[in-house]
């Protein structure tokens, strides 16, 4: 038995063993069942009884540099094959995608932004037809018929009589007419003007306020204004509140914040009048109330720095999307 | 109403900047719209709300910024002329809608001619000059607030009525226009015909002119409630109807006529009559009002005293009766009715900005609107879908509706803005597709774009909300190309019924505007609720569209989910079996999963489609379907014989329904 030859030729053969499946015919063949080492342990059961133990060793220690060396080798290829393999799958992660983005149109947004701050503050939002009658629109809300405050608001009609809301305020009514005080309503909707420049698109959106019940004053109001617009102005303008006139709010108030270019009307409000609560058969003398109006494209085009209403309906998607 | 405030000052008895005397005004209520420094003046446009009728006068506006400042009003006193010309003129008024009339003959004895301060008054009110004898009448309207006219007294007769006349009549007025009139159109009319239309223009027929000698001018108070209106069905407007339909006040008709004369004396020298006259009696309003009141609807604490001495500086005559104020209107205010028009005046007056701030405590609970969650939830749905919201006009093209045969009953407005805003949307597609045109236009490639919105037709109107989906092949990119076909439009939409825990029904139908193959009816529990599809090829060729997806279900008839209890999923292995059937191509998948079911068990899972073949090997008529069934029961492991028994059931029952064949 010359251990040393065996031990030269298997590294000879080693030597030429470059892949996973040379090394594996090479560990069967060395170290399987029928291999040379288990032959070269047949042999050893037939030597003499003296040299046994030195040869047993010597057999052993070639067993395991055969071992060694093969799972050493076959770690190294299997190494070596992962990092081809990761290189083959590298990617340019760096491809631009264009992702399936959806937006909510600027309106939309702010709309939101108001009836949340608004549901926060414990008001419920409530929402009217479009199509209104006269007495919604105008009579329960003290503008009688050929009042000049008529024409504050250039009515679209239909031919039945019936027209389109100006504005939100007779969701006030319906809803007074359904629900008994203490009342806390905030209308979002869609209201109609016969009129269109670039502060006038004949359809925009307002969002109106109104709380009704006992002791409701004045200086409530002017401080839930302040608190709204606190909140929807980052930057804290300074508030102007003036005398205006609504013939459905007595007191009447419009808002002013401070520009960079002078004052910006942002809303209308006031005390609930006296004769819109016996319309809904409140006595006037029991119930107090205030409410509070905004027009949502007016709010939206403050927040976005926008100068023309009417880009906000041309639907172009590179704008609407934007908010 | 547009002035110089040189000429305000005449009323002020002190000094105020420019810069306090703009900031005041708007603190009045007296929005100032514009100013503008001009030569040692300031001219200054007011916006003036319609309750304020009183202050379309230089001495209304003086009257409000004295009170504010706490000064006195300045008015200049005007004498009576000598009244020495003999004449007669009988008058008779409407008492139901004339407070006072009263007029003077004026023989002039020269040409006039119009001084420069004059002149700058006008102008500053945009009030052109027409003749020397009008343009008096005019100057005096800007300083009082009272329209006064002139009428040539040899045009006219002796007896002058104010009245409504009795049936239609044809006139002429001054702008040369003519109109017909009804029995609601208060007149002045003399013996023989109408003369002017009271409050808002005289009439042709007594006009003055260069050749004018002697003048009827009349100072009259005409009810707003008998004004109103009527200049605007006449389409349009004058300054007499403005100041009239808002309220002219009832005691300042001589002091015009006294300030008239003055001016008609100095430039053109004349001789007058007496004033003729004829007036109603009337009560001035009184109401009575508390301190606690006023405290109670303002949130304040205002001492009586301050109350009573604003209240006076704005000409209401205050008296003390036990705890209470007795209030008498000024005469110039017709806006102050109720109590709380009293209070409007002193938080004006002490400054809405002092008054103090209180938080609200009110909590009020009620349930949200079900309709306005709905429709939060359909956008939240779709934007996180990618899908963009736009929002259109709710008038369309009543012609672009006919082109896309979406005609069901729409309503015209009586009077649209432009003559493509002439219907009320019955459908939300056209503002879809009119959005896809304009961007497609532009250079859009990618739409996936929705909208929630009312829509309308005579019978009703519901809550829509519709979507468009379209892919342009060039919008295709290294990572892969877009698809835009009808399922790819109604996975968004079933995500949509999902999330709702609902579960649509897409059936064949034939709806106008969608192709007949590539289109579905919705319904839910048999309600139909809208429909999806392939823009028709027939309207795609007539507006050149491309093959456009679009759906549109009203929103009113889908329900809110119910809150469910959560089911434990089941802990046993469940068991999946494939079957491949050969059926009629012209039976909906829907239909055959609905029978498979019917016979499947509680336990059966699911039914997928794992594959639709026609082609080769499969007669043209005939579709290959494979479906993937899965079994799962709670309690334990589903046999394999349960299961088997399930698929005979299921085979020998689809054989019987649709004749379908088993392929192996």
């Amino acid at each position: 038995m010359d251990l040393a030859q065996e031990k030269k030729t298997f590294f000879n053969k080693f030597k030429e063993a470059n892949s996973q499946d040379s090394l594996n015919s090479l560990k069967i063949e060395y170290l399987g069942k029928k291999g040379v080492l288990s032959s070269l342990m047949t042999q050893l059961s037939n030597s003499p009884a003296e040299k046994k133990p030195k040869l047993g060793k010597s057999i052993n220690e070639l067993k395991s540099l055969i071992e060694e060396s093969i799972s050493l080798s076959l770690e190294k290829i299997q190494q070596t094959a992962l990092e081809v393999q990761l290189s083959r799958e590298a990617i340019d992660v760096s491809l631009p995608l264009k992702p399936d983005v959806g937006s909510y149109h600027p309106v939309s947004l702010i709309a939101q932004e108001i009836s949340n701050y608004f549901k926060n503050k414990g008001y419920v939002l409530r929402e009217g037809p479009e199509i209104e009658s006269e007495y919604f629109n105008f009579s329960a809300l003290n503008i009688p018929d050929n009042h000049p405050a008529r024409d504050m608001h250039d009515t679209f009609y239909f031919n039945d009589g019936n027209l389109l809301r100006t504005h939100t305020s007779p969701v006030q009514i319906r809803s007074m007419e359904l629900e008994s005080p203490p009342l806390k309503i905030l209308c979002p909707g869609k209201v109609f003007r016969c009129d269109s420049d670039q502060t006038h698109t004949p359809m925009f959106h307002q969002v109106e306020g109104l709380v009704v019940d006992k002791d409701i004053n004045f200086a409530h109001l002017k401080n839930e204004i302040l608190e709204f617009v606190e909140s929807f102005f980052k930057d804290n303008p300074k508030v102007r509140f003036r005398p205006s006139y609504f013939p459905f709010t007595e007191p009447s108030v419009e808002v002013d914040i401070q520009g960079k270019n002078g004052w910006l009307e942002i809303m209308g409000c006031g005390m609930v009048h006296p004769n819109v609560l016996k319309n809904v058969g409140l006595n006037p003398k029991e119930y107090s109330g205030f409410a509070f109006g905004m027009g949502i494209e007016r709010m939206t085009m403050l927040r976005y720095q926008i100068s023309d209403i009417r880009m906000l309906f041309e639907n172009d998607l590179r704008f609407i999307t934007k908010g | 109403m547009q002035f110089y405030k040189s000429d305000l000052l005449n009323y002020l008895s002190g000094s105020i900047s420019d810069t306090d005397l703009l900031e005041q005004l708007t603190k009045l209520g007296l929005e100032v719209d514009q100013s503008k420094k001009e030569r040692n003046d300031l001219l200054i446009k007011l916006d003036l709300t319609p309750n304020r009728g009183d202050c379309f006068s230089l001495i209304g506006i003086a009257r409000d910024v004295c009170a504010l400042n706490n000064l006195k009003l300045k008015l200049p006193k005007f004498k009576k002329q000598q009244q020495n010309l003999d004449c007669k003129k009988t008058i008779a008024i409407d008492k139901r809608a004339c407070s006072s009339y009263q007029g003077q003959i004026i023989k002039l004895k020269s040409k006039g001619k119009i001084p420069a301060y004059i002149k700058k008054t006008l102008k500053a009110a945009d009030i052109g000059q027409v003749n020397p004898i009008v343009d008096i009448t005019n100057y005096i309207m800007l300083h009082t607030g009272q329209p006064l006219h002139a009428f040539d007294n040899k045009k006219i007769g002796k007896k002058i009525y104010v009245k409504f006349p009795s049936k239609r009549t044809k006139l002429k007025l001054l702008d040369g226009a003519s109109h017909e009139i009804s029995k609601d159109y208060l007149t002045i009319s003399d013996e023989k015909e109408v003369i002017a239309l009271a409050g808002i223009m005289g009439c042709a027929n007594s006009e003055v002119d260069e050749t004018t000698q002697e003048i009827f001018l009349e100072s009259a108070c005409f009810d707003p409630a008998s004004i109103r209106g009527n200049a605007r069905k006449l389409g349009f407007q004058s300054e007499a109807s403005l100041r009239f339909e808002r309220g002219v006040d009832r005691e300042i008709q001589e002091y015009a006529i006294n300030f008239a004369g003055q001016l008609y004396a100095e430039i053109f020298g004349g001789d007058f009559s007496t004033i003729f006259k004829q007036s109603r009696q009337h009560k001035a309003k009184k109401i009575l009002i508390s301190k606690e009141f006023i405290d109670s609807r303002l949130g304040t604490e205002i001492p009586a005293t301050k109350i009573i001495k604003l209240l006076k500086a704005l000409e209401f005559k205050v008296e003390s009766k036990r705890n209470l104020m007795e209030l008498t209107y000024p005469s110039h205010r017709y806006d102050i009715e109720i109590k709380e028009d009293v209070i409007e005046e002193i938080a004006r007056i002490i400054g809405y900005d002092k008054l103090p701030n209180k938080r609200l405590k009110l909590l009020a609970s009620c349930p949200e609107d079900a309709s306005i969650e709905k429709e939060t939830l359909t956008k939240d749905i779709f934007v996180n879908a990618g899908f963009n919201e736009v929002i259109n006009y709710a008038f369309v093209d009543s012609s672009f509706i006919q082109v896309l045969g979406l005609n069901n009953n729409p309503i015209e407005l009586a009077n649209p803005i432009s003559s493509n805003q002439d219907i009320m949307r019955s459908s939300l597609l056209p503002g879809l597709l009119n959005n896809f045109e304009y961007n497609f236009n532009r250079g859009a490639k990618k739409f996936r774009i929705f909208e929630v919105g009312n829509v309308f037709t005579k019978k009703e109107s519901w809550k829509s909300f519709a979507g468009l989906l379209f892919f342009d092949k060039s919008s295709s990119d290294w990572s892969g190309s877009l698809q835009s076909s009808f399922f790819d439009l109604r996975k968004s939409l079933d995500m949509f019924f999902s999330r709702l825990n609902i579960e649509p029904a897409y059936n064949k139908a034939s709806i106008g505007h969608l192709h007949p193959g590539l289109s579905a009816e919705i319904k839910i529990k048999n309600k139909f609720i809208g429909n999806i599809g392939v823009l028709h090829p027939a309207i795609q060729k007539k507006l050149k569209l491309p093959n456009i997806v679009l759906f549109e279900i009203n929103l009113d008839s889908i329900k809110l989910p119910k809150i469910n209890s959560i089911a434990q999923p089941p802990k046993f292995p469940g068991s999946e079996r494939d079957l491949s059937f050969l059926i009629s191509k012209e039976i909906p998948a829907s239909d055959f999963i609905k029978e498979l079911k019917k016979v499947g068990g509680t336990n059966l899972r699911s039914v997928s489609v794992i594959d639709v073949y026609q082609g080769k090997g499969i007669d043209q008529s005939h579709k290959s379907m494979t479906l993937r069934l899965f079994w799962q029961a709670s309690g334990a492991t589903l046999e394999d014989k349960e299961v088997d028994k399930f698929v005979a059931n299921q085979i020998n029952h689809v054989a019987k329904i649709f004749k379908a064949k088993l392929r192996s």
